[in-house]
């Protein structure tokens, strides 16, 4: 006997059946002998993206854009208004969900672009690499849509998965594949982790699934099972997070990695895994979140920025600084923790739209200055080989100025008004101490950010070989729309 | 031109210099962009000077207020508004911008064009800082200005520019996150205390009576980040170097402007905010103030280097600025001792300006700056002896020119308040006097050691005499600057402990506001 269901109903489901679609045709056309033409693969992901995009952009859900009231209903479990669930109560298509689909895909479809203009676009643009990558992004877009602790494991373990191979696998090198397997082995690590810490609230609560388990902690007063799992959790999504002391495949993993792969890494794996601690963090179990999250936020503000002053390839420099801005975040993270009355739905709507400004402001410098890097097309790029960047290629080096910039928070860029909201959100929660760390770590961030900046433009001893820039037009174009909305995002209000 | 009436401030602050900026940055032929400059700049002037006119002089209220939402749900606004604290600082500014575009005119400086793209864009920074009143706003004009002077020193300084640069920055830039810091927390305490959401400074000048203890760490806060832009001894470590190693419109900018924000931040934030704070914090910063006039007159005095030695001579004269604001008796503000502290700020930015310009005409012709390098120039350079003389007096503070009358009422005020501290102070004059006269007897007299170096040319006299007159007026007839500004400084002065301000155009934005829901 066949059960009555509502077909129309999986239409939310649309963005995730796009992406496993389109990757399974990519993985056909890899076998095929006239599809698996590079510019064939390139045109039919950025298809499939932008569908799946474009799907999640149409979901009948009352969300128009990012906006403190509109965040709301996505951390509290109890409103279930604007909002459906499917998949047996697993998938939930809500704000923060379609929110996450739509940051990821677009991160995704501008990784896609820069590589088209790189030179790393015959290597890319192969059937099995695309596909691996469409699955990547498929898991991620499964991750934060859902709210069953298996369903969320499973999408964690695709895109890790995609992402391991992704470093090792497009231009096998020895530092590549070293970079692959110190994240496979720490990242496997850290699923392990996590999935222990599942295990533990299963154990604890009797259910995988967030909104019961959401009920069911508010009954019980005190639960050891479930402080347990909330200490695995949380070194799972340290380690994911990257944040000190779990930091220490970073700096080889972005090194190693070919650089749109790190760019990659750097914006939508940290989002997704923030998006994850975000729901999470509503389940309530803050008393064990608030004293980790609090060492893990002032260790990474410290550790990040003082490492980074040592470091002279630009892509470590992005990995530290990376640490530190994880740290930041954390910051924020911390002040959700410190305050368990998340039913303060207005309140707590602050500090999410904080983490999230954060995230999406975080995405978009990285994006622009790691396509100003795969702009210069040199493998490895140190700082020294910054120097007199200003008089061969004016636009690049503006760029990167800008960038650098927003990064130490200069107003009036998007960085600015991030970091103004993650403290004005850490000050609410009277997180004083690690806000003060968070301002030396970040009078120590502007010397390191100004050292490029000193070499772009202040630094004249010729090495040799003038760095030049590649002639796509595409990477051009990426690095001006992010340039733009660096500079005035955060003026009007969006990022 | 109804629509630029009505926004006048943001014309002056915002709209023109952006428009400036972009140009310059597209246009490629450097004498285009000299005019253009020029052109923009003289504009700024007049609308500055229009600003002065419709001024009203009779009411310490904010004027030719703007005032729109920008950010609802944080409480940030966009507003922009004008009183006797800022006034003459403004038309300093603007009066200062033509002539830093005139001495580029026929500047051996490589890529002009991006250096006045840098001045405007640094115009912007300051103009905004003076005239914002929502400390988000205000915080981000504030920042502004850092970037465009890092640029200045470190692509057209002297030899230690890198080091000069990296250092002005990351001092500067620290300072400022710990404002930034205090500001959000004082954001945080306004909701917490009033239910609202504001940034708006009217919003921060009401909050003061729920403060209590809090008031301590956040003037520690606001008053780092200014102490370090004055710069108050022992901040100052930045400002020779900086002054040094920048071009001369870079040492003109500084000593002229961006030192004076610092003083303009304790006048508008600092004293109405935390007035209790201010009261116990004052002792400490009259004798920093103190030692300040005393560090800076014996380096100066020390100097080999003209530059480092106007520089050290910025310390000691902006300590004086210091002392006049924080003479205080009982908890009271002296009225006459914050006039002079305005007044010498604006003296002072004329001199000192006239003085940097004057060190970058000769060191364009003889390229050191050594003061041991020089000498004899008077008979050679008659007009340039004489500009450099009045320039000196000026600075030094001889009767009959502005210097005088600042450091005169400084010192009157804060007499009857402190008079211990006003004794000890006057040294400092007669400490600037000894090492002001060596540098122009030491350059001017005795034995020529550059022969053929020639007077200055008519360009040169061009932008020079305007502030070598300034000079003479501002000593002659004080009252010509000062009449417009008193009723803000009585005001701040009779309710420091409980200042409020509203805005004499607010009903008039108000409208706007309605019309454009």
């Amino acid at each position: 006997m066949i059960p009555d269901v509502d077909l129309s109903f999986y239409i939310h489901a649309l963005p995730i059946l796009a992406l496993l679609g389109g990757a399974l045709l990519l993985m056909l056309f890899a076998v095929s002998r006239w599809l698996a033409d590079p510019s064939i693969i390139f045109i039919s992901s950025v298809t499939f993206i932008v569908g799946a995009l474009l799907s999640s952009l149409l979901l009948p859900i009352d969300w128009i854009m990012i906006d403190r009231r509109l965040l709301e209903p996505a951390i509290s479990y109890n409103l279930f208004q604007n909002s459906y669930s499917i998949f047996g109560g697993s998938y939930l298509v809500d704000g923060l969900a379609v929110y996450g689909q739509v940051l990821i895909l677009t991160i995704g479809l501008t990784i896609c672009l820069l590589i088209k203009g790189s030179r790393l676009a015959e290597r890319f643009f192969r059937g099995d690499i695309a596909c691996l990558f469409v699955l990547t992004l498929a898991g991620m877009a499964i991750m934060v849509s859902s709210v069953n602790l298996l369903t969320i494991f499973v999408g964690l373990e695709i895109f890790s998965l995609g992402t391991y191979a992704l470093i090792g696998y497009i231009e096998p090198s020895r530092q590549s594949q070293e970079a692959a397997v110190k994240y496979f082995i720490l990242g496997s690590f850290a699923a392990a982790l996590l999935l222990f810490g599942f295990a533990f609230i299963y154990a604890g609560t009797g259910s995988l699934n967030l909104p019961t388990i959401a009920e069911r902690l508010s009954e019980l007063s005190t639960n050891n099972l479930v402080r347990i799992a909330a200490v695995f959790i949380i070194a799972g999504l340290a380690f994911k997070l990257a944040l000190v002391p779990c930091h220490l495949w970073t700096p080889d993993a972005y090194q190693g990695a070919p650089t749109a792969i790190t760019a990659f890494m750097a914006t939508t794996a940290k989002a997704v895994v923030i998006l994850l601690a975000i729901r999470l963090l509503a389940l309530g179990i803050t008393d064990i979140w608030l004293p980790v999250v609090v060492v893990f936020a002032g260790l990474s503000m410290i550790v990040g920025n003082v490492l980074a002053l040592a470091q002279t390839s630009i892509k470590r420099l992005f990995a530290y600084s990376s640490i530190a801005h994880g740290g930041y975040i954390a910051l924020a993270l911390a002040a959700v923790a410190k305050n368990p009355a998340i039913s303060d739905i207005s309140y707590a709507g602050g500090i999410i739209y904080s983490v999230i400004y954060y995230i999406q402001a975080y995405c978009l410098m990285s994006l622009g200055a790691f396509a100003v890097i795969i702009w210069l097309e040199k493998d490895d790029l140190q700082i020294d080989d910054l120097a007199g960047l200003a008089k061969s290629s004016p636009f690049a080096s503006f760029a990167l100025a800008v960038f650098a910039l927003a990064f130490a928070g200069m107003p009036p860029t998007v960085g600015f008004f991030a970091k103004f909201l993650v403290f004005e959100t850490a000050l609410t929660a009277e997180l004083y101490v690690l806000v003060i760390i968070a301002v030396i770590g970040s009078g120590i961030s502007f010397y390191y950010y100004l050292r490029i900046i000193v070499q772009i433009y202040f630094s004249s001893q010729a090495t040799g070989d003038q760095l030049v820039i590649g002639s796509s037009k595409i990477i051009a174009t990426v690095v001006s729309i992010a340039l733009l909305m660096t500079m005035f995002g955060g003026l009007i209000g969006l990022s | 031109m109804d629509w630029f009436a009505n926004h006048l401030l943001s014309t002056l602050a915002v709209i023109l210099p952006s428009i400036a900026v972009v140009a310059l940055l597209l246009i490629k032929n450097n004498m285009i962009a000299k005019y253009l400059s020029m052109i923009v700049s003289l504009l700024m002037l007049v609308i500055a000077i229009y600003l002065y006119q419709q001024f009203d002089g009779t009411s310490a209220n904010l004027q030719f207020v703007e005032h729109y939402e920008w950010f609802p749900y944080l409480g940030i606004s966009y507003f922009l508004a004008i009183d006797g604290l800022s006034l003459l600082l403004v038309m300093l500014t603007t009066v200062l911008m033509p002539l830093l575009v005139l001495s580029l005119w026929q500047s051996s400086l490589t890529n002009v064009r991006s250096l006045l793209a840098l001045l405007m864009f640094l115009q912007c920074g300051m103009l905004g800082s003076l005239l914002a009143f929502d400390l988000v706003l205000f915080y981000i004009f504030w920042e502004i200005m850092l970037v465009p002077m890092y640029f200045i020193i470190g692509l057209w300084g002297g030899t230690k520019r890198l080091y000069a640069t990296t250092k002005f920055f990351i001092y500067t830039a620290c300072g400022s996150l710990l404002m930034l810091i205090a500001g959000i927390t004082l954001y945080t305490l306004m909701y917490q205390h009033l239910g609202v959401s504001s940034t708006s400074l009217l919003d921060f000048y009401n909050l003061v009576t729920e403060l209590g203890g809090w008031q301590y760490p956040l003037l520690l806060g606001f008053l780092l980040a200014f102490a370090i832009k004055v710069p108050i001894w022992p901040f100052h470590t930045w400002l020779p170097d900086a002054h040094t190693e920048a071009p001369t419109v870079g040492s003109v900018v500084l000593a002229g402007i961006l030192l004076k924000l610092g003083i303009y931040g304790f006048l508008r934030f600092a004293l109405p905010m935390f007035p209790q704070a201010v009261i116990d914090f004052a002792p400490l910063l009259l004798i920093l103030g103190f030692v300040g006039i005393i560090y800076g007159a014996f380096t100066a005095w020390a100097q080999q280097d003209a530059k480092r030695l106007v520089a050290y001579s910025s310390v000691s004269h902006l300590g004086f600025i210091v002392i006049g604001i924080f003479a205080l008796r009982q908890g009271e503000l002296s009225t006459i001792a914050l006039t002079g502290a305005i007044y010498q700020m604006i003296s002072h930015g004329v001199s000192t300006g006239a003085l940097f310009f004057l060190i970058g005409v000769i060191y364009q012709r003889c390229h050191t700056r050594q003061i041991a390098d020089y000498g004899g120039l008077a008979t050679q350079m008659p007009i340039f002896a004489t500009m450099l003389i009045v320039a000196t007096l000026g600075s030094i503070g001889l009767p009959g020119t502005g210097g005088f009358v600042g450091e005169f009422y400084i010192l009157v005020g804060t007499f009857a308040n402190q008079p211990l501290v006003a004794v000890c102070a006057t040294f400092g004059v007669l400490l600037g006097a000894i090492y002001m006269l060596s540098l122009c007897r030491r350059m001017l007299f005795g034995v020529s050691k550059h022969p053929e170096v020639r007077d200055v040319n008519g360009l040169e006299i061009a932008y020079l005499l305007p502030l070598i007159i300034l000079v003479i007026i501002m000593g002659l007839v004080p009252e010509l600057f000062l009449h417009k500004i008193k009723p803000s400084i009585e005001h701040l002065a009779n309710n420091f402990r409980n200042y409020q301000l509203t805005g004499t155009n607010l009903a008039q934005t108000g409208a706007d506001d309605d019309s454009r829901r």
